[in-house]
């Protein structure tokens, strides 16, 4: 099993490059890398484990709007996803469950905000068995 | 890096030709001296003026202005206008995700003498009294219902609640106020991204810069402005914060299947649009104009705690210290402006992405303060180095529908930035050029550092020869905020 996450240039810009064996596996290095663009995230003990039902039968857009939706719930409601699980994923759609945990900001050190999530260079491709999803934030 | 063909017009003006792309509709023009070309090709932003070229209803050209940069959908430094009775679209990719993103020019009647025995203190006030960064909260708070008549007002609500002068309305671009503002388009995930932060800096290049006059190129036009050699100045650089961002983010799910509705084939998906004249269209513009109006506000409030600092530090009621608003230009926008084409008059809905509107002079909608001198057009260059005052001149009207230059533009990533910083230490190196930097993030300095900037004399050099804007002060940085 092979899974990461780069963050990359992109002139005024972040690019997010995440990749695993399938494309469930993209949601642990994707949820990594989006708050690596972030900064050092820290999760508070604590929250719920919840479910994020995200619709829509474009592969690429589902996980540009599960990274939408990280962004909404971090900046809105200070929620930090650990340990994200893909529980359903077909074409009706992608079903994350984890542990909306607090933020913990006195252990996290931000380094940018997040404007969005956009879909200028958006791309999920599969070679050689391996997913590669990318996508670029607007600092 | 773009390979495809930038034809030479003059010394200032590079042609993308419509025959380059199949679907473009108008060439592409390029605002650029032959220095400032070479390092636009490296990267992919002309191949992006060559797909707005595509859009539906486009006029005359797909432009991009000296400071252009590779965006997303639209590049930074980008201008398109298109007609709605031909079909014309609005797309939130040629507005951006910070509507109303913009700078305003605050002067003082403090020299530079007096300003750089206090200075430390003067950015430490700023600092600690404007939000800036991730997750900083505005000071003053709205409730839902007064947020829906902020974004609805615009600057004079504010105002009203004695956040501002009764002057600052006359210079800020459309009196601080865009009409047609429609709240109710405006999602409740909108209202809660944005409801706690007006009157807040932000983070990335937002920024408050402490400047000088150090050179005047107008006096005649400077003296109008109240600018004069030596006198201190605040540059103020931010936007319509999350509420802005969730606004373009719905629009942009909203109009995802919206060109296959109306038989429209696009080149990059972030091009995504909707006829103007159409109900999409329409509610996208009603909601964007409701975030242009919170940018102003935005603005404004913290253009009131910077003249409490400067208060509080040289002692004196602002007024005495001439604080007045020398002017408020949004450089993220799209707006309904008529034009001359061919002949005739038509409304066009004209993109700003990364652009500045620039009116020559006698233009109506100028404030009568700058009828006869033309619209003051802020372009903020780099930290290190310099910005631009200028004001639009009749070659706006006639070939960039009333536009400029927004700023230097970026010439280095992030990351090459920060790679580009190590091993050294960029507030010193700011201070030993005499600016005092003070910036929340971790690296926002280093990101944001000079180097990573294009030159703006060399940017604003361009449309001051094409007869676009002419220059007339330029400011020199000695305190810095960035969040």
């Amino acid at each position: 099993m092979s899974a990461g996450f780069e963050l990359f240039d992109h002139t005024a810009d972040l690019g997010l490059r995440a990749w695993a064996d399938t494309p469930g596996g993209l949601v642990e290095p994707l949820t990594r890398g989006f708050y690596a663009a972030v900064g050092d995230v820290a999760a508070a003990p604590g929250g719920s484990v919840e479910t994020l039902s995200i619709g829509g039968a474009d592969p690429a857009l589902r996980w540009r709007d599960y990274l939408a939706r990280l962004l909404l719930l971090f900046e809105c409601d200070g929620v930090v996803l650990v340990d994200p699980r893909v529980t359903r994923l077909d074409e009706a759609g992608l079903e994350v469950v984890a542990r909306h945990a607090p933020l913990d900001a006195a252990a996290s050190d931000l380094a940018r905000e997040v404007k969005a999530v956009t879909y200028h260079a958006l791309s999920l491709v599969e070679a050689d068995g391996r997913w590669t999803f990318t996508v670029i934030l607007d600092i | 890096m773009f390979t495809g063909p930038l034809e030479p017009i003059d010394a200032n003006r590079w042609r993308i030709p419509k025959s380059y792309k199949q679907g473009m509709r108008v060439d592409g023009l390029i605002y650029a001296n032959a220095a400032l070309i070479e390092a636009i090709k490296s990267d992919r932003s002309p191949e992006q003026v060559a797909n707005v070229a595509t859009l539906p209803g486009i006029v005359k050209y797909s432009l991009a202005m000296p400071d252009i940069h590779w965006g997303y959908g639209f590049c930074i430094g980008g201008v398109a206008a298109t007609d709605p009775e031909n079909g014309g679209v609005i797309s939130p990719g040629g507005v951006g995700y910070d509507i109303n993103c913009g700078v305003r020019l605050i002067r003082t009647n403090v020299k530079l003498k007096h300003a750089e025995k206090r200075i430390e203190r003067l950015v430490d006030a700023l600092f600690d009294s404007v939000p800036c960064g991730v997750g900083r909260g505005g000071r003053i708070k709205f409730t839902p219902a007064e947020l829906q008549r902020l974004v609805s007002e615009g600057s004079p609500f504010v105002i009203r609640r004695g956040l501002g002068w009764e002057s600052d309305v006359y210079t800020t671009e459309g009196g601080g106020r865009i009409a047609g503002a429609m709240p109710e388009y405006v999602s409740p995930t909108a209202y809660q991204r944005g409801a706690g932060q007006c009157g807040t800096l932000g983070s990335g290049n937002h920024f408050m810069e402490v400047q000088v006059v150090d050179h005047v190129d107008d006096p005649k036009a400077a003296a109008v402005m109240g600018l004069e050699e030596g006198l201190v100045t605040v540059l103020i650089h931010s936007g319509s914060r999350g509420f802005g961002y969730q606004i373009c983010e719905d629009a942009l799910m909203e109009l995802r299947d919206v060109p296959r509705k109306y038989g429209i084939d696009l080149p990059d998906r972030q091009l995504v649009c909707a006829p103007v004249n159409s109900p999409e269209g329409q509610r996208y513009l009603g909601a964007m104009r409701a975030a242009a109006n919170y940018a102003w506000c935005n603005r404004q409030i913290m253009t009131h705690l910077a003249r409490e600092v400067f208060s509080d530090v040289f002692g004196r009621p602002a007024e005495d210290l001439g604080m007045g608003l020398v002017y408020d230009v949004a450089h993220n926008i799209a707006k309904m402006e008529p034009y001359d084409v061919d002949g005739r008059q038509v409304e066009l809905c004209v993109h700003r992405k990364g652009a500045t509107r620039a009116f020559p002079p006698g233009h109506p909608e100028l404030p009568d303060k700058y009828r006869s001198i033309g619209q003051p057009v802020l372009v903020p260059g780099d930290m290190g180095r310099a910005s631009y005052v200028l004001v639009g001149r009749p070659g706006a009207m006639e070939h960039t529908f009333g536009s400029c230059c927004h700023g230097a533009g970026r010439r280095m990533s992030r990351g090459a930035a920060i790679r580009a910083s190590k091993g050294r230490n960029i507030r010193r190196e700011l201070l030993n050029k005499g600016v005092v930097a003070r910036a929340r993030g971790r690296t926002g300095l280093e990101e944001e550092q000079p180097d990573a900037y294009k030159d703006v004399v060399e940017v604003v050099g361009v449309l001051h020869d094409a007869g676009i804007a002419a220059k007339v002060a330029r400011l020199r940085p000695i305190g810095v905020i960035k969040g």
